[in-house]
């Protein structure tokens, strides 16, 4: 153990990095919507920084977030990012709220979901405005070597890089085995959903709809279950006041323009 | 010793592969295969975001294929790994 909470800096800055935007993350989901660190109930953050040489990701394990400085060529320090590192955390927070499966398209929703609130966090972080945001995931680990400008980009799904393929409709839908059933390919889909919707909400509504979303969602859940539990969501917000009184309309319209609509019964 | 050396998955989700000869010593050759053709230990279902390693191996004598994930790859064929794609780069 490097660096325990309340400790001071350390010498290693990487370290320092892990720390602060951990707590930044920790903070955010505390005073946002009251969330007692990952699990609601006070978990330990467990940052490995450093992990192997020249290794190009960042994961979760179930328990802890594990970093690697990048091989330096086209990648560099996971742990420094806060959208990164707020995606990590994330997937700690999808575990104990819904346990999403990672594979097909509750695999993309739990990559979604990393996603939405790396973007919303780093947005905080930054000090930035919906407006004044890129957007992207990731930009900050890619070096001026990589092809592309970042990881992913929630507003154009499919562009950030040259091996990008992110679709941004359900029209273009990944079908293939790879990566899980794509689920860090399809995630565009609601991710195109989510940018759509912040853009008309801002990003505080869109926030408040996309977490008690995610605190109904179970196992095995598809995208269309989604949309109807994210607009079913809007309505009680809604309805207590706390949102747009658009917000409904808004959700549905977005998730419509990127293919998913609601099925009439 | 032949490889092919392929890395999915991840947070970036861009694969990589590597390919080519590597010389390795007598003992050096027989830890690894020593390491390789034994059973894969469980997978963590709840590991996100990890890489996949899919690993092809083969010699005259040896031909070998498999595949791990991030939770169940041996320390030493990680290492194998890293020293190897450091070779090719």
């Amino acid at each position: 153990m490097v660096r325990k909470e309340k400790d001071p800096d350390v010498e290693d800055r990487t370290v320092n990095e892990a720390y602060d935007t951990s707590g930044f993350v920790r903070t955010y989901f505390s005073g946002t919507f009251g969330l007692n660190s990952i699990d609601n109930e006070g978990l330990d953050i467990i940052s490995n920084v450093h992990y192997g040489q020249g290794y190009n990701n960042a994961f979760w394990d179930g328990d802890e977030m594990t970093y690697g400085d990048g091989d330096g060529v086209e990648f560099t320090n996971f742990a420094s990012a806060i959208d990164v590192v707020a995606h990590e955390l994330v997937h700690g927070v999808t575990q104990f709220l819904a346990n999403l499966e990672y594979q097909g398209q509750s695999g993309a929703l739990n990559e979604h979901f990393s996603d939405v609130f790396g973007t919303i966090i780093k947005q905080k972080y930054l000090k930035q405005s919906i407006t004044e945001a890129d957007w992207l995931i990731g930009d900050t680990v890619v070096t001026e070597k990589f092809p592309g400008k970042a990881i992913r980009s929630m507003k154009s799904p499919g562009t950030a890089n040259d091996f990008d393929a992110q679709p941004d409709h359900m029209d273009n839908y990944y079908t293939g085995m790879a990566d899980n059933q794509g689920v860090h390919i399809n995630s565009g889909i609601p991710n195109k959903a989510f940018y759509l919707s912040c853009m008309e909400l801002g990003i505080d509504d869109c926030a408040l709809i996309w977490f008690n979303t995610l605190k109904k969602l179970w196992r095995t859940v598809k995208f269309n279950d989604m949309m109807e539990i994210s607009v079913e969501t809007a309505q009680e917000l809604q309805k207590q006041g706390g949102i747009n009184q658009v917000a409904p309309k808004v959700i549905e319209q977005s998730f419509a323009q990127v293919g998913l609509t609601q099925v009439m019964a | 010793m032949n490889y092919k050396i392929r890395i999915e998955g991840g947070f970036v989700g861009i694969s990589k592969e590597y390919a080519g000869e590597i010389t390795m010593g007598r003992k050096e050759k027989d830890n690894l295969k020593r390491v390789l053709v034994k059973k894969i230990e469980n997978t963590n279902p709840k590991l996100r975001d990890g890489f996949v390693y899919s690993i092809d191996l083969w010699d005259e004598n040896f031909e070998h294929r498999i595949t791990y994930d991030e939770s169940n790859l041996p320390e030493s064929v990680r290492q194998w790994i890293e020293k190897t794609i450091a070779k090719t780069d």
